[in-house]
This record gives C-alpha cells, structure tokens and sequence, in this order.
C-alpha cells in the first residue's frame, strides 16, 4: 500500500519567554526551550486510519499542525502525499482536511450553506462539483436542517457535524482531526465517532486522529500510535493494544441505596457481562458506567512493561 | 472569472451584505455625521459672518464630508489583524488555499465600502441642505467619491500594516493610537492644512498622511488634473511602500507563526 504521511525524525522546540521581574531584567527577557515533540518517526499507508494519543502536553496537536503545514518544525523531515508540508502549503491544502475542535473554520455570524459556498470558491471547486459534493455530505453527516442556521446557533455536537462536512468539501485524500470529539456528551461522541468512519470507509479516507479519549480509537481507528513527552511510546494495531494495556475495565455501579460501588475487572479473565451479573446479584443497581483504564494509566504500563 | 479573484469577490460580498445587516451600527454611525456636520456647519458659518468670507462653510463641510468618509468608515482592520495574531487564529487559516491577510483585508474593504457609500450619500444629501451649492462640480462629484475611496483603501491598507505588527509588538494600541493622531494632524482631516503654519505643511508633506487624507480630499475643492496627476502619484508611491512592508512582515509572520499547545 502506498505509504501517504512520512515522519522522521520530526523536531520541534518552542521558546517560551520566562516570567522575570525587578528593574534589572526589564530591558532583558530570558527564553527557555520545550520540547514539544521529540524525534518523532512513523509511516501511515493510504486509506489507514490511525489514532494519535497521549495525555495534555503530549504532543500530538503540535505533530498534527507540523504535519498539516501550519507549523515549522526545528528539526527533521515530513512528506504527506509526497509533499514536505510547510514547504506547499497551498499545494498540499488542496489535498488535506483538517478539523480542530476548539477552533471553528465556518464563519461565525452566517448561514453554514454560506460558509460552505465560501470554502467551495477558496478551494476552488467547480459549481457543479460543489453542489454534488455538498449533497452527497449534507446527506451523509445528516445536516440538511442545519444549513440554514448561522454558526453561532447551533450546538456543539451539530456545529462538530458542520465543521467536519467543511473540511471535507474538497474531497481531500488525508484528513487531520485534532480532538474532534472535545466538550462534547456521550451521545454527540457516538455519533460524530460513526460518521467519522463512516466518511472514511466509505471514501478511502486517510486519518490522522489525536485525542485523549481512548473511546475514539477504539470506535473509529484501526491503529494506533501513543506519544508521551513528545516521544513515541507505542505504534500499533488497536487490537494488539486492546489485548495488552485495555483488557482491565473500571465498572462503578449504584446501588437503590445510593451506595456506589468501584470494581476493577480483567476481561481477559472475567468478561463484562459476568461481572456484571454478578455485581447485579449482590446489589439492586439502579446505575452503572463502564470505562477504560485513563490515559495516563496505560502509558505507565507500557513503561513498566519495557 | 479568474477563480482567484472569484473567491476574493465572494469575501467582499458576504462582508458587504454583513455590514449591511448591521442596522443599528449604520444608524448610529450617520446619526454621528449628522451632528458633527450641523455643529462644524454653524461653527464655519460664525466664522464666515466674522471674516466676511461668504462661502467658508460650504468649503470646509464638504472638505470635513469626505475627510469623515475616509476615517468614520475605516473597518478596524489593526485590530482584527492583531488579535488573529495573538490568538493564534491566523495560524488556522495558513493551510488553505488563500491569502489570510488578504482574506482580512478583502473583508474589510466590503465592510468599509457599505459605510462608505453611506456616509457619501447621505452626507451629500444634509451637506447640500445645510450649505447649498458644493465647490465641486457635478462630473467631478463621482472622481472625487471614487477617488476618496481609493484613499479609504490605502488607509485601511496603513492600518492593516499596524495590524501585522502583531509580529513584533505585544500590545499595537500605543502605535495605533499614534498613527491615527498623526492621520488627524498631518493628513487635515479636521481641518484643511491651509489654516496651519507653513513649517508644519513642509514636515506633513513627508508623511504618508498628507497624500492619502489631505490632498485626495482637498479634491474638493481645488479640483484640477493636475492635483488629480499628483494625488495619484504620490498615493502610488505610498501604497508601494505599505505593501512593501506588509509583504515582508507577512512572509515572516507565516514562517514564525506559533501556537503551542491543542
């Protein structure tokens, strides 16, 4: 399979301006480097769709940001579709999406339909290409009700929906999300998750996820590479990394009493299903959540376990 | 059409269509225009009773008209600019197929064209009932408006250099602040530099100010080909220099550009 985003070696530092204070320092200003990341190197192939995880601070939007040309690294090298990102930047845009969470790219005081039009022309798409694009992804994400309401109106989870549909106007062939399921609720995530994969499977997509929610690897990814520090700590499949460090569930039931009761269960030895039922025996559970291990958890694990 | 000027076309009609929508803001922008030409119209008016000067104020209030249309309507861009800077929006936009600066700038001109358009005609409309006969006449009314116009555009294109400061600055409000200061001195945009010292016309000439405001609104009433001839010229040469320095502070600032962290 053709491989579409090459990393190595890949660098990057910032200088940030320490806090200094007295007469002395002010015509001075003192600088200390971070290492945001840190000789980072992997290979993704055409149609992967590849999670990039790790805690706050890891790294993984500064890589996504190098990697969709917004960003200059200190050091090392990057190819995405055989192009060096911050070197072709409007070549490469042409063939890239990018979706940021916390950031919006439709305009926020007019109609989506009209943000829409507007990315149509800024990537140049041809009138009737657009208006075919724009059907077929209107009908996929499910926003036709939406289309008429500005940007400021609408929810999180459908303004999510819209953002994703603009970034992907332009059919591009890889697709950076950086922590597109933020902020929102369960329900919101579950269905951003499925339209994500369904886009994808169904378009051949490229995807490059970062998150620190294990749930969005696992629902929409099929690989999975961790960074921690700025350094690689794991790349590979989602099952390989379910079998070894997401095997151990966190289960929290409460009772009719209002008691709540925390259990750690191994699925590899106890399945869910019969933890439950046996907690449901014990207790009259009237609630109950079940969740993976946090973050930061298993990189401790992967740590320990090297 | 050209598709990158179609996508440029498209940014100035939303915007314009925007500014359009922003009634109250329009309202109280001519609200604004109307007493500061009734006050200065009176004010010209005691001054011609006491000079014996019988037209000062038809003068001065179509000179003051077009000064105003130039600066009331002036978008902000500065600050636009140096907040998408700060907060690290621009570095958003960096990986599309257009220009961030000129995607700004483009918007703004559709901002600043409705109020523009505006302030012309409905200042044309009270000046003509508040001083009757302008100083112009009626085929130089439309090269002066799209001549002032232009002026609009470079001021607008000054303060987007403020703007692009950013770069280097953390705050742009003591340089903003300055530029427009000076814009109100040496550029007359109160008062035409004919009331002021000789000297002081001599250092104006050396800013930009003084041919992007004063001698395109001086157009008004000193109307000639050969001021026309000069105005371009000049305005020619300072737009050289302001997209000069915009290119080169812009080629750096998408390089530099630096957001750390989600």
């Amino acid at each position: 399979m053709e491989e579409i985003i090459k990393v190595e070696q890949l660098t990057k530092k910032f200088k940030i301006q320490k806090k200094t204070s007295g007469f002395k320092n002010f015509f001075k200003s003192e600088y200390k480097n971070i290492i945001a990341v840190d000789k980072l190197s992997f290979v993704i192939k055409k149609g992967e769709r590849v999670a990039f995880i790790g805690p706050n601070g890891a790294g993984k939007s500064t890589t996504i940001k190098m990697l969709s040309s917004i960003l200059y690294p200190t050091s090392g090298t990057a190819e995405v579709m055989g192009m060096t990102p911050w070197d072709n930047r409007k070549k490469l845009s042409y063939n890239i999406g990018t979706v940021f969470g916390q950031r919006s790219q439709l305009w926020y005081n007019l109609p989506v339909q009209d943000s829409f039009a507007l990315l149509g022309k800024i990537y140049d798409i041809d009138e009737i290409k657009f208006k075919r694009r724009l059907s077929k992804l209107v009908k996929l994400f499910e926003i036709r009700d939406l289309l008429t309401h500005p940007t400021c109106s609408l929810s999180l989870g459908q303004r999510m929906r819209c953002e994703i549909v603009a970034s992907l106007i332009h059919n591009p062939q890889v697709l950076f999300l950086d922590e597109p399921t933020i902020g929102l609720d369960v329900t919101a995530k579950e269905i951003i998750r499925n339209l994500i994969k369904k886009q994808a499977l169904e378009e051949e997509t490229t995807l490059l996820l970062t998150s620190h929610d294990t749930d969005d690897m696992e629902k929409v990814c099929d690989r999975v590479i961790i960074i921690n520090k700025g350094k690689l700590i794991f790349d590979n499949t989602i099952n390989k990394l379910k079998d070894s460090y997401l095997s151990k569930k966190y289960m929290e039931v409460t009772s009719e009493s209002g008691e709540k009761i925390k259990t750690e269960v191994d699925t590899k030895e106890t399945p869910v299903k019969k933890a439950l039922e046996e907690l449901m025996k014990k207790y009259h559970v009237v609630d109950m959540t079940v969740e993976n291990p946090p973050m930061e958890e298993i990189i401790k694990e992967i740590y320990r376990r090297e | 059409m050209n598709k990158a000027f179609s996508k440029y076309l498209n940014l100035f009609q939303i915007s314009f269509k925007q500014a359009w929508g922003n009634k109250a803001n329009l309202s109280g922008m001519l609200f604004f225009l109307f007493i500061l030409i009734f006050i200065y119209n009176r004010l010209w008016e005691v001054i011609g009773i006491q000079t014996g000067e019988n037209n000062l104020n038809s003068t001065f209030i179509w000179y003051l008209l077009f000064a105003e249309a130039v600066i009331l309507s002036s978008p902000k861009i500065e600050r636009i600019l140096f907040e998408d800077i700060r907060s690290g929006t621009m570095a958003y936009y960096i990986n599309k197929p257009i220009s961030f600066f000129l995607m700004r700038y483009v918007e703004s001109l559709g901002n600043m064209t409705v109020c523009y358009l505006l302030i012309v005609g409905f200042g044309t409309i009270i000046t003509l009932v508040f001083t009757g006969k302008p100083p112009f006449t009626l085929w130089q009314y439309p090269l002066i408006v799209l001549f002032c116009y232009i002026s609009g555009t470079l001021n607008t294109l000054l303060y987007a250099g403020v703007g692009l400061c950013g770069l280097w600055l953390h705050s742009i409000r003591t340089l903003g602040m300055a530029i427009e200061r000076l814009a109100f001195i040496f550029g007359g945009a109160i008062f035409p530099l004919t009331i002021y010292p000789e000297w002081f016309v001599e250092i104006a000439k050396w800013t930009p100010f003084y041919s992007i405001y004063y001698l395109t609104i001086k157009l008004v009433y000193d109307f000639s080909w050969a001021n026309l001839g000069y105005v371009i010229l000049l305005n020619s040469f300072w737009s050289l220099l302001i997209i000069s320095f915009i290119t080169y502070a812009y080629t750096k600032l998408s390089k530099k550009v630096n957001i750390y962290g989600g």
